[in-house]
């Protein structure tokens, strides 16, 4: 069976490398990691390599994920690609918002790292 | 037991040092949002849930209002002093 294929957008490294540790105790997801969503749009625009899900950091300089959302639902390739957002912003109402933009689950942080990698496939809908 | 953070735990440490003299030195909104958002997402990973939370309210009353609140500015800055003495 092939791996599930992940890319995780977060300006701050410290996360990125600890979503990457996180979710890589899965054994069985192959993730991607970019600093802004400039970074990731370009890398994905010159590839044929196609994630099964985003994870979208929402605060972030130049481009938020919620832009960034947008910008990938304007590509054919990940029209309807899911997306979940990762935010410390905890609000019922801020996270009914992500939602209605498209978004398919929130996780908030800060998230339990033994934990991340069940989350997300939970949210995915996989086993 | 092992920590199996232990590596990212001590770039967090480290990095705390750098926010408590942001804290005393910045008086930019823009500056102490920016940290005290990243701590909000990070501490809690760690088990620093009330660092965490002190970080969150100083971002969102930022956010808010565009102004800092001192006394959320002082409290965070105790929890930040407090970590990183305990760990030296």
């Amino acid at each position: 069976m092939s791996p599930l294929k992940l890319v995780y957008v977060d300006d701050e490294p410290d996360l990125r490398e600890i979503a990457s540790f996180a979710i890589e105790l899965d054994g069985e997801i192959e993730l991607r990691t970019y600093p802004s969503g400039r970074d990731a749009l370009d890398a994905l625009d010159s590839s044929s390599w196609r994630p099964d899900g985003f994870l979208l950091d929402v605060m972030m300089p130049d481009m938020d994920g919620p832009t960034l959302l947008q910008h990938l639902r304007e590509r054919v390739a990940f029209s309807t690609t899911p997306v979940v957002f990762i935010t410390a912003r905890a609000q019922p109402n801020e996270h009914q918002a992500f939602l209605d933009r498209g978004a398919l689950g929130v996780i908030t942080k800060p998230f339990d790292p033994m934990t991340l990698a069940r989350r997300i496939r939970s949210i995915l809908g996989l086993p | 037991m092992t920590d199996p953070l232990a590596p990212m735990r001590v770039k967090f440490l480290a990095r705390c040092e750098e926010d408590l003299l942001t804290l005393r030195q910045s008086t930019q909104a823009s500056q102490l949002t920016a940290m005290a958002h990243r701590l909000a997402g990070a501490a809690g990973i760690f088990g620093y849930h009330d660092l965490g939370a002190l970080a969150l309210r100083v971002d969102d009353g930022i956010r808010a209002t565009g102004e800092i609140d001192k006394g959320e500015l002082d409290a965070l800055e105790q929890a930040l002093q407090a970590l990183c003495s305990a760990k030296t």
